[in-house]
């Protein structure tokens, strides 16, 4: 089973149109969310995708999971030996399609109904899907709440009785009942406290390797993502700026921006010092991206060519990809 | 009162009457600040930072109780007797003068503390005006509060003046390193950036030249880049200033970079402080070594994580005895569950509240 691709994207972009006042709302201009996206997955993997707020990581995923319209590029997606392209899929053929893929949000608090026992709210994916009978829905509901820790006790309360640490496992038993083959996790563990995000993260991971799950797993804590990523890719203003594998990411990376990002995270190993790499001024405005490397304006590498070339999207090194004018000098 | 001290707090209790009837998220807490020190308060959400905080300078719900038995001592140095702050009553025009003015706070969330329908330096400029006085008032030399002034004279000499104020305002937003001062100072909040915004109410915070600055996660809601940036700037402005801070947060990575001392919250009680050092390397409380170990950490990569087991409890199903208990793999029975652990200090300066250390 291993080494089997379950998802290609390519170029993906999502722009946002942005209207003018008035009668006929033209359009003025583009958010440039995503621009130009590409990157596989194989089955079983996960993906961790970091980047500072505004940098596209949750278009990304919602483009895949298609809950956005993506603007241009293909999302190929193969599942039980059949290719489809997502960016196309339209009305009936994506309702069928979606049960293969869910999503797991950010904040338990707010994701779950207040007036649904945690049954009902379990068992919606599968009573929107309308192929199941009363009598399979509610074994897929206890057979998913077993495996996500939660007992038969459980199922019959509401969301307000439960910690957060419950909740969001509710939230994965609901993104789980369909069995589906990709989940994205959207900030899934940034809202939790630390003792209790370390057993969300167990579980998470517990559940890959019993399910086969392929993750999509976007999160601004990097030490979070280095731990659950197979390969973890970089965003910057809309685009990758580097994708490797975690460890060569972690402990060789190519970017300048990666660097700065990793130099910049606190750590509570006092032997080495806290010197981060000094970014001067603010995350650029993807309505209206620099010219050039998108980087360029904060770059401490910064020469002529980056200010006026967009850079390659290269393969460095074996699965270590870069978009870095420099990268052979500064390597 | 030692005058390298500058808050001693004892025995802080802090009730709220809820229509579920009273409960008491803060309790038994004791810290204390040294001058030009930072404290770093690190706990989960509903543990009681921020709570026991806010009491320093009365800025806590209508429905709060403060236990008039709980002292927070301030101290104001050259030779003052120290301030009991808990007795001054909530309103009064001496705790005004204090918040804001000597001790000033800021907030997580930098959008949400600013006035929308102000400028910048407006709002720099109230709190400078409200709080310092006139570098060319007589009074300027001898006191920043003048709480044994009488009113009058105050009123001739304590005001700065709209120009002056204006030009401390853009002196301070230049200090926290935005360009283009004289530009920012009259834009809006919503024309900063994130990162920028938390700058300007730093300035703001600031501005009065308060002697403790409380910073309630003030990076939380900000990129790894723009905390780097912010972590930074506090740091410089400190050494700067002279000032003391008490840096609330609940990332245990944050809290090693910026503290000298650490304090470790758990459902309302400091149950371990020390030095950062001390904290980090050789933490003693069962509920510092779990959080210690939770976190993932790059030397060990997809190994699994050592989670704290069990949840927290909410605020009316607190447990009797020590807090810590039923989540505690090292509890002992019949103690652990019935008694609350005393504070012991097991090296100097090294408190923890656990009986596994008696």
């Amino acid at each position: 089973m291993n080494n089997v691709n379950l998802l290609d994207v390519s170029n993906l972009k999502v722009h946002f149109p942005i209207y003018l006042n008035g009668l006929f709302r033209k359009v003025k201009g583009y958010v440039k969310a995503v621009d130009g996206v590409s990157f596989s997955l194989d089955r079983g993997q996960t993906l961790g995708l970091v980047g500072e707020s505004g940098s596209g990581k949750t278009t990304i995923g919602r483009a895949v999971l298609r809950a956005l319209e993506p603007t241009e590029g293909k999302i190929s997606f193969t599942a039980d030996g059949t290719h489809v392209d997502l960016a196309t899929l339209q009305g009936k053929a994506l309702k069928q399609f979606r049960p293969n893929m869910q999503l797991i949000f950010q904040d338990p608090y707010a994701s779950l109904n207040p007036r649904m026992t945690v049954r009902d709210i379990i068992s919606e994916p599968l009573e929107c899907l309308n192929s199941f009978s009363r009598k399979e829905i509610d074994e897929r509901v206890r057979e998913i709440a077993g495996m996500c820790r939660l007992n038969l006790e459980h199922l019959r309360r509401f969301p307000h009785a439960f910690s957060g640490g419950q909740r969001q496992r509710i939230c994965i038993a609901r993104a789980l009942v369909s069995r589906p083959k990709f989940v994205v996790c959207d900030e899934s563990v940034s809202a939790l406290d630390v003792s209790i995000q370390a057993e969300i993260i167990n579980l998470l991971m517990d559940l890959q390797q019993e399910l086969h799950l392929t993750y999509l797993f976007i999160a601004h804590d990097l030490s979070v993502v280095a731990h659950i990523s197979t390969k973890v890719a970089v965003m910057y203003v809309g685009q990758f700026a580097e994708l490797a594998p975690t460890e060569r990411l972690f402990f060789k990376p190519l970017h300048p921006y990666t660097r700065a990002l990793l130099s910049a995270v606190p750590t509570i190993n006092l032997e080495t010092a806290f010197e981060p790499v000094k970014l001067e001024g603010d995350i650029p405005n993807p309505a209206n991206p620099p010219q050039g490397c998108r980087f360029h304006t904060r770059c401490p590498y910064v020469s002529s060519i980056c200010k006026e070339e967009i850079p390659q999207w290269q393969e460095w090194e074996a699965e270590h990809f870069v978009a870095c004018h420099r990268v052979d000098e500064l390597n | 009162m030692d005058p390298n001290l500058l808050i001693d707090v004892q025995n802080l209790r802090v009730s709220f009457r809820t229509d579920e009837g009273i409960i008491t998220p803060v309790e038994h807490v004791n810290y204390r600040i040294k001058r030009e020190k930072t404290l770093g308060i690190v706990g989960e959400s509903g543990s009681g930072k921020s709570v026991s905080t806010r009491a320093l300078i009365k800025l806590l719900p209508k429905n709060a109780i403060v236990d008039p038995e709980s002292k927070i001592l301030f101290n104001r140095g050259n030779g003052t007797e120290p301030l009991d702050i808990n007795l001054l009553p909530a309103g009064s025009k001496e705790i005004r003068k204090l918040r804001g003015g000597e001790i000033a706070m800021i907030f997580q969330e930098p959008m949400a503390s600013f006035s929308p329908v102000y400028t910048i330096g407006n709002q720099i400029m109230e709190a400078v005006r409200t709080h310092r006085l006139s570098s060319n008032s007589p009074l300027a030399a001898t006191s920043t509060v003048g709480t044994h002034i009488s009113e009058s004279l105050k009123a001739k000499y304590n005001n700065v003046s709209k120009k002056e104020a204006r030009s401390i305002a853009v002196d301070m937003l230049r200090r926290v390193g935005i360009a283009n001062a004289d530009l920012r100072v009259d834009q809006y909040p919503h024309e900063l950036s994130g990162g920028m915004r938390q700058r300007a109410m730093i300035a703001v915070a600031l501005s009065t030249h308060p002697s403790i600055l409380i910073a309630d996660e003030p990076t939380t809601a900000l990129d790894v880049t723009i905390q780097a940036q912010i972590l930074e700037l506090m740091k410089e402005l400190q050494t700067e200033l002279g000032m003391s801070i008490i840096f609330i947060t609940h990332d245990m990575g944050v809290i090693a970079q910026v503290a000298d001392e650490i304090a470790v919250m758990y459902l309302g009680t400091i149950v371990e402080r020390g030095p950062k050092e001390a904290v980090i390397n050789d933490p003693l409380h069962p509920y510092t070594k779990g959080i210690l170990r939770a976190i993932p950490k790059l030397n060990n990569l997809g190994a699994r994580l050592e989670a704290v087991g069990g949840d927290i409890p909410g605020p009316h199903e607190r447990p009797t005895g020590c807090p810590f208990h039923p989540r505690c793999p090292q509890r002992i029975t019949k103690t652990c569950d019935k008694l609350h652990p005393e504070r012991i200090e097991k090296t100097p300066e090294h408190f923890v509240r656990c009986f596994l250390h008696l």
